[in-house]
């Protein structure tokens, strides 16, 4: 029994190694040039309000709401105008996606607070972690609309329903070499 | 594109808006004589089933949700953070007893907990059974209230504290000397404004960490997976 309190600290400290880990690596991964597949962006929205809403659920830190839905707005405006600057481009015949460091980045200090304030803080602290968490929310949120927006056009033309309007540089798109299959 | 902008622009503006009009009610002035909420300390001793007796310093925060109150326990030799929620069974005015049942994160017991008005503060008495880990027995405890609500500390001085948690190596364990802050003025606890952005509360319980720290744990993995 009286070991139950370093049991604890060690069972904490691996969570937030893992944590921190993972989602570091997590952010590196989504902000290299991949191939764009639109269900990406979809499932990590699920996956973040998932977080987010299991917290609030389980764990009900007192954080007041309206701070939470104003830093949610701002963070979705964050995300969506650098979710804007996404770089398409065709690579052996795939539709790539350099997107922008942004969200991924918000959404990792997000996880990596909270998960140290919930281990090793007040709950005080855990609730400030929770309004970081959700402008990291907002700003994934924000992020892939943008994406998705912006991607719509670029399938289009891979679909061979090429708008006689689209203008592949508007669409962030860099132009694909002579030849290559679009 | 540029309406889609002006009008998240709006958006913002009008929350913000809303936020800057909203009245700063605080709690009516409340001088803590009326509600039994507050922060309780003291010591609890219990007996197991083999006749063996201990004591530990005990830390109870009590919040009064209306008809409910939910109790919030930490047993410094344990420290480990449970809570509990319990219907409110008054005996007049100055007496009301809270039934609780515990049965999750290792233990299992059933107890009651008094609280009884003293002049202008009010004092906890608590008693129960159970198993908690390897303990099977039964426990008492006796408890001052220190503080009208929830203590906080301030901003600097609780990251410093969860800087010092993370690095510092295991908690030592629990100075079974410590005695309670007997005769310790009671403090009245702050009530929030509504502007502020989270209240002070009870510790989390150790149960619901874990289930958050899952959370936080295995979702960066999926989303390492993606």
């Amino acid at each position: 029994m009286k070991d139950v309190p370093a049991i604890i600290y060690w069972i904490s400290l691996a969570a937030l190694a893992l944590a921190t880990v993972f989602i570091i690596v997590a952010a590196v991964r989504q902000s290299v040039p991949r191939t764009f597949a639109p269900w990406r962006g979809i499932v990590q929205i699920v996956m973040a309000v998932i977080v987010f809403g299991g917290l609030v659920l389980i764990v009900s830190p007192s954080f007041n709401v309206i701070w939470a839905v104003v830093l949610g707005v701002l963070g979705a405006a964050a995300g969506f105008f650098a979710g804007r600057g996404a770089k398409f481009s065709v690579d052996t015949g795939k539709l790539k996606i350099r997107r922008s460091p942004v969200a991924p980045w918000l959404w990792a200090v997000g996880v990596i607070v909270a998960s140290m304030t919930l281990a090793f803080g007040t709950s005080y602290l855990f609730a400030l972690a929770m309004l970081v968490l959700a402008f990291g929310l907002g700003a994934v949120l924000g992020q892939v609309i943008a994406e998705q927006m912006q991607a719509k056009p670029v399938v289009a033309v891979g679909q061979g329903g090429l708008a006689p309007a689209f203008d592949p540089a508007q669409a962030g798109m860099a132009a694909p070499p002579p030849g290559a299959a679009v | 594109m540029r309406r889609l902008s002006k009008g998240a622009a709006a958006l913002v503006a009008i929350v913000l808006l809303t936020l800057a009009l909203l009245p700063t009610l605080a709690y009516a002035a409340d001088d803590g004589t009326n509600s039994y909420a507050g922060t309780y300390m003291g010591r609890g001793d219990g007996k197991d089933k083999n006749g063996k007796t201990g004591d530990s310093m005990v830390t109870i925060w009590v919040e009064d949700l209306g008809d409910t109150a939910r109790i919030t326990f930490q047993v410094d030799k344990l420290d480990v953070t449970v809570d509990a929620e319990g219907p409110e069974q008054w005996s007049g005015e100055d007496q009301v007893t809270i039934p609780i049942t515990i049965n999750k994160y290792g233990v299992d017991a059933t107890g009651e907990i008094t609280f009884s008005r003293d002049g202008n503060t009010w004092v906890l008495g608590g008693s129960g059974s159970g198993k908690a880990y390897t303990y099977d027995g039964d426990g008492q405890t006796a408890l001052t209230r220190i503080s009208t609500g929830i203590p906080m500390p301030s901003l600097g001085e609780q990251i410093k504290d969860m800087g010092e948690a993370v690095v510092g190596g295991p908690p030592e364990p629990a100075d079974d000397s410590a005695v309670p802050p007997k005769g310790q003025a009671e403090t009245q606890a702050e009530a929030a404004s509504s502007l502020a952005p989270a209240e002070a509360a009870p510790p989390l319980p150790t149960d619901d960490m874990f289930v958050g720290l899952f959370l936080l744990t295995f979702f960066p993995l999926l989303f390492l997976l993606l």
